[in-house]
């Protein structure tokens, strides 16, 4: 068994560095995915991840016990794609970009699904996200892909829980219509036809 | 296997199902023999369960490739930069060379240098360039002060037993660099890239001008001082309220004690490295002699020729200039060109009659 994250955490805080080693290792992964959501490079991201875990080991006599490493990670990740961005001159407002594409020639089987019929589901789904603004869809992938909590993703995004909620609502009644649309009709692609 | 799967009934309670949620993104298959007897007893709630996997696939979006291996090793190389005095000493010396000769900077090589040979003239020989990071760390163990020039041109005299941590790019918004123990500072002016040196208590922002900074993990107190121009400190004590340093002044934050003194410089309490009170005025002076001041204040060889150089003079103030400018000024004041070449200065020039 490998320790839990507010172990290596507290560990890390008093000097550690293989602690946080340890933490790097474990969300690489998940930083990556997050951080290429902001449509920019791999290597501006593996930057990212290097600087903010480099500044972490630096700053570790200032850093506060945390609830949940997994999101302070998360926030300081975006926060140092969009000191980049910035320094970058790319953009000028505080909104980030979100990569909304999908991953080529999913394998259906696998998760025990038509090809034709998950093709049909993803495009419906993905067209109807991509009508959502860039944050909502950020909200989303936190909430049920990262499965954060609400507060979590609040401090992570740097917006107010209520704000959080409404995202997610909206985006939630948006896909429901869409499911809805699915499960009555039967005749779902007459649906698509009309509607789109 | 989480057991609330028969409860299931919407695509959000898929969504938000821990073993749904795993199923997806592992498909290990134990998962799918659950998954296969589930939606076999529940054919009622085949559509639910396709959305929600569809759903789930385009919230997760394009899958990015990495396994296990690579991420470790990525994790490896990040803790192999950590700054860490605890840990044993490792014989590196990352040390950044450039070349600036009509204004063309030259292509970064890095050093290693052996420290075997403590306090004496320490071997350099050729390390490999670590390619996936633009940070390069710089370790002094040598026993004596080391010149480090940074990719901007300002340059850094890094007190032995310290280290010192920069980005060998020079597009960024800001010049940030990483020290722990001590290092004298003569920063390059650019006004829009303003100049941070972290320390774990102490962050010193100036735009251009010279500073010390000590700060050894196994001290009580850590100061930074100044030479010349103005800086503003920020302490871990009071991180939102920024102090102004000016000439002569220093601020010293005693780390036990977490209290924060400013004060005039006094030149009596200068043990510790002399180099901040010493001062670069020439009138007249001939070439040997400065070069002789700045080897010894700099412990950077200069390499050049006595006979042809003794006829020239310099005549000017250097003190707020980092050390290779220094250099470019005597050189353009005396028709000369100069390169760095295996931790040594030459000097290429005609003399003077």
């Amino acid at each position: 068994m490998t320790p839990p994250d507010h172990i290596l955490w507290q560990s890390y805080r008093q000097g550690d560095k293989q602690a946080l080693g340890r933490l790097a290792e474990r969300y690489y992964r998940a930083l990556r995915h997050y951080g290429l959501k902001f449509m920019v490079t791999e290597s501006v991201v593996d930057d990212c991840i290097q600087e903010l875990f480099l500044q972490l080991w630096q700053n570790r006599l200032q850093i506060n016990d945390t609830s949940s490493v997994k999101h302070y990670l998360f926030k300081s990740l975006r926060h140092h794609v969009l000191l980049h961005l910035r320094s970058q001159k790319r953009f000028l407002v505080e909104e980030l970009d979100w990569d909304s594409s999908l991953t080529e020639g999913i394998d259906s089987e696998s998760l025990l699904i038509e090809q034709e019929t998950l093709t049909l589901l993803t495009t419906t789904i993905q067209s109807q996200l991509a009508s959502l603004p860039t944050r909502e869809r950020e909200a989303l992938y936190l909430r049920y892909y990262e499965n954060l909590s609400i507060g979590e993703i609040a401090e992570v995004m740097n917006i107010n829980r209520q704000s959080v909620s409404n995202f997610l609502q909206k985006a939630l009644s948006k896909l429901r219509n869409q499911w809805l649309v699915h499960l009555f009709g039967g005749i779902w692609i007459l649906c698509q036809k009309n509607f789109l | 296997m989480d057991n609330h799967s028969e409860t299931l009934s919407s695509v959000e309670d898929f969504l938000k199902n821990e073993a749904f949620r795993r199923w997806v993104t592992e498909r290990q298959p134990a998962d799918r023999a659950y998954w296969q007897a589930w939606l076999a007893v529940n054919s009622d709630k085949k559509e639910i369960y396709e959305q929600a996997i569809a759903t789930f696939l385009v919230v997760e979006g394009n899958k990015i490739e990495l396994t296990d291996h690579t991420a470790k090793q990525k994790a490896e190389q990040i803790v192999d930069q950590m700054v860490d005095f605890s840990a044993p000493v490792r014989p590196l010396l990352g040390w950044a060379k450039w070349m600036a000769a009509a204004a063309i900077i030259s292509v970064l090589v890095w050093w290693r240098m052996d420290t075997d040979q403590v306090g004496s003239q320490a071997r350099v020989t050729r390390a490999t360039e670590r390619k996936e990071t633009s940070w390069k760390q710089v370790k002094n163990t040598t026993g004596i002060p080391l010149v480090v020039l940074l990719p901007d041109s300002s340059s850094v005299l890094l007190s032995s037993g310290s280290q010192l941590r920069f980005n060998k790019q020079t597009n960024q918004a800001q010049r940030e660099v990483y020290l722990d123990g001590e290092g004298f500072f003569e920063v390059t002016k650019k006004p829009d890239k303003p100049f941070i040196v972290y320390t774990p208590t102490l962050t010193t922002k100036v735009l251009g001008t010279s500073f010390q900074v000590r700060s050894f993990d196994n001290e009580t107190s850590a100061y930074v001082r100044v030479k010349t121009g103005k800086v503003s400190v920020l302490s871990a004590v009071s991180p939102k309220k920024p102090i102004l340093l000016r000439v002569n002044e220093q601020l010293r934050l005693d780390t036990k004690t977490d209290k924060v003194l400013k004060q005039s410089r006094s030149v009596a309490d200068e043990q510790s490295s002399s180099i901040i009170s010493e001062q670069f005025v020439f009138n007249y002076t001939p070439i040997p002699v400065i070069f002789g001041q700045l080897e010894d204040s700099y412990h950077m060889p200069i390499i050049y020729d006595q006979q042809s150089l003794k006829k020239c003079t310099f005549t000017g103030q250097l003190n707020d200039v980092p050390f290779l400018e220094k250099i470019r000024l005597i050189c353009l004041a005396i028709d000369s060109t100069f390169e760095v070449v295996d931790n040594q200065l030459i000097i290429h020039s005609h003399g003077c009659s």
